[in-house]
């Protein structure tokens, strides 16, 4: 073997070991919420839910979330007073402060991804809802329709939008299930919880959202959550730390 | 050699005097500041955006090491495109001169960049479009620098150290791929001719593996937020396709967007407002119309004549696969990505005043071009500082690019 050959050889291990390093690292860094918390929490809005998921220790999570609506309009990609010009120095440049100001039921699922909770967000429509969506958007760039969910993303973070929970993937992972009111105006708790069980799913932590800051929520689906409650803890798996 | 080294030298000198030249006066555009917000939305969460969050990430990397440094300031921000845009003049002149043997299309390729406009602007912001130019330019001087005459391969080491230079290119901005195709494609062919096939594995390695391992190294706080590498995948086949379908920012003009027109059309240009304090802050970056458009007959002088010198044709389809990519692209593409081209570009027109240069009438003609070349940079430099509203005869290129519904000159 001559000194070349060598050489390619040494390069190539290099190359792969860096990227095995890459993968290695993002996967360690997923972390489950801490074992000492209640595993199922409940929310009365969208920032008390926020800062439950964010204070649970959780990082890197997949979050299914079922919800009738999509919690997802990002905020602007820059406050105005961010841009001003001509401003030296810059003042605390991290701008996941100033969106949380910004927190609401339109968003929340969208910070979490942007604070770091949530690497990939599962919505779980009703189906009526799912099906509306998918007419909505038919054509719309960077929507990937697969049979029985859609593909989508934020700068390459996937969004999958479906009208079940998707079956977990092979290795584990951290998952995190979030219930809103919204959702049980289209299901009965026993409904819910059977999908739930039915799709595999082993959640490491359960928040229920009667999603109070939401107007288009109604009583009865607040109700319904609530009697959903005691049922939830058996919906816990493991992955907690 | 000593005197290549000193014009080199002074060239360089020359363009690091353009690039600085109050520089740390000069207001922030709103990319500047984005990119700050966007340096510290990676390191700290691995986030992209709030700018350009479909590109690469090293500028993201660069800037926040250098904030950490220097502070948030002016000069911290544009500390990496001041020094990788003005040692991209040297590199460039090293690698003229390597492709044609010619000291003085080095020295005058170097000299020609250092003059252009569109480079002095974004030498002076913090986005990295320079900053793609110097790595894939450091990526083919190295890669021609490992072989000696006939295209025999001499040093071999040099040949993952260019993988490297190209790795961090890509990890700038895409267009650091084409450079980076040809001088792989070159590689292998040089191998295959010579039947050297351990040859063959270094150049496989080095400008398949070596590149990618670099590029995915810079994603390492992106992975920190726990994606592994098929995540990764999908990131980059997610971010390709909604580049490809990129249709500019709503503050973007839309003018001056078709490159098959860059080498045609005068004074292509893009344009950067930023109104601040009261007032408006206007860069403009335009090219110098007595190079560019001299670039299109010199790849024409370069191909009818160099036809039988294999280092000219180098440059010449380093030229041509980098620039035909841009030009016959559907989507819209903005004057700052001629960056990725220009430099070979100039390498061309400067082998075709090589020419004209030999004794007699000619070199006085070729000196006289090197002069009013330089006049006319010195006529368009206030647009590269923030300048441009200041000066009356620069209104029509301020106003032709200007996206904003008022008139800037009349402060309304």
């Amino acid at each position: 073997m001559t000194r070349r050959s060598l050489m390619a050889l040494g390069i190539a291990a290099l190359c792969v070991l860096a990227l095995w390093y890459a993968d290695a690292s993002g996967r360690s860094a997923r972390r489950g919420p801490d074992a000492s918390e209640p595993r199922v929490l409940t929310a009365n809005t969208s920032r008390e839910l926020y800062a439950l998921l964010s204070a649970s220790g959780a990082h890197g999570a997949r979050l299914v979330y079922l919800s009738a609506y999509l919690h997802f309009v990002p905020e602007d990609a820059a406050p105005e007073s961010a841009v001003a010009g001509s401003f030296v120095p810059i003042p605390g440049h991290s701008l996941l402060r100033a969106y949380e100001r910004g927190l609401d039921h339109t968003n929340f699922l969208w910070l979490l991804m942007q604070a770091g909770v949530a690497r990939r967000v599962e919505h779980v429509l009703p189906p009526g809802k799912y099906a509306s969506r998918m007419k909505d958007a038919e054509g719309v760039s960077g929507l990937w329709v697969r049979d029985g969910y859609a593909l989508t993303h934020e700068y390459g973070s996937a969004r999958v939008l479906s009208p079940a929970p998707m079956p977990p993937p092979g290795s584990a992972d951290v998952v995190l299930l979030g219930i809103d009111a919204s959702y049980m105006a289209h299901a009965g708790a026993e409904d819910v919880l059977g999908m739930i069980a039915s799709s595999g799913m082993s959640p490491a932590l359960v928040v229920l959202n009667m999603a109070v800051d939401n107007p288009d929520v109604t009583e009865s689906g607040r109700e319904a959550l609530r009697a959903l409650a005691p049922e939830a803890e058996a919906l816990v798996g493991g992955s907690a730390r | 050699m000593k005197r290549f080294a000193l014009m080199l030298a002074l060239v360089t000198l020359l363009g690091l005097v353009l690039r600085l030249y109050g520089v740390a006066d000069q207001p922030l555009l709103s990319d500047d500041v984005l990119m700050a917000y966007s340096a510290g939305n990676y390191m700290e969460r691995g986030v992209f955006g709030p700018s350009m969050p479909n590109h690469p990430n090293l500028r993201n990397i660069l800037v926040h090491w250098s904030m950490g440094a220097f502070g948030s300031g002016a000069m911290s921000l544009r500390f990496w495109s001041l020094l990788l845009g003005t040692l991209g003049l040297p590199v460039l002149g090293l690698l003229v001169r390597r492709l044609t043997a010619s000291e003085t299309a080095g020295v005058l390729a170097a000299l020609l960049l250092a003059l252009d406009p569109v480079h002095i602007t974004f030498s002076r912001h913090a986005i990295q479009e320079v900053q793609t130019t110097f790595w894939f330019l450091l990526g083919c001087l190295l890669f021609a620098s490992a072989y000696g005459s006939g295209w025999r391969m001499k040093r071999a080491w040099l040949v993952p150290l260019a993988g490297v230079a190209f790795g961090l290119g890509l990890a700038c901005k895409a267009h650091a791929a084409f450079p980076l195709a040809v001088c792989a494609c070159l590689g292998l062919w040089y191998a295959a001719r010579d039947r050297q096939w351990d040859e063959l594995a270094v150049v496989i390695a080095s400008f398949v593996l070596v590149p990618l391992a670099v590029f995915v190294l810079t994603y390492l706080p992106w992975f920190g937020r726990g994606y592994s590498m098929p995540e990764w995948v999908f990131m980059q086949r997610a971010l390709a396709s909604y580049t490809v379908a990129h249709q500019g920012n709503p503050m973007d003009s839309m003018t001056d967007i078709r490159p098959w027109l860059w080498f045609i059309k005068p004074l292509m240009g893009y344009g950067s407002f930023t109104t601040a304090g009261g007032g408006v802050s206007v860069n403009v970056a335009v090219g110098n119309p007595l190079v560019w458009l001299a670039v299109l007959p010199s790849a024409w002088v370069v191909f009818r004549r160099c036809l039988g010198q294999a280092d000219s044709r180098v440059l010449l389809v380093l030229f041509a696969v980098c620039y035909l990519p841009l030009a016959l692209s559907p989507r819209p593409i903005w004057v700052l990505s001629s960056l990725a081209v220009t430099p070979f570009a100039f390498g061309l027109v400067a082998i075709a005043l090589m020419r004209l240069m030999r004794p007699g009438a000619g070199a006085r003609l070729a000196l006289a071009y090197i002069a009013l070349v330089m006049l006319t940079t010195l006529l368009l430099y206030p647009l590269c500082t923030g300048n441009a509203t200041k000066y009356a005869y620069l209104g029509p290129i301020v106003e032709r690019l200007n996206p904003h519904e008022h008139d800037l000159l009349r402060g309304q």
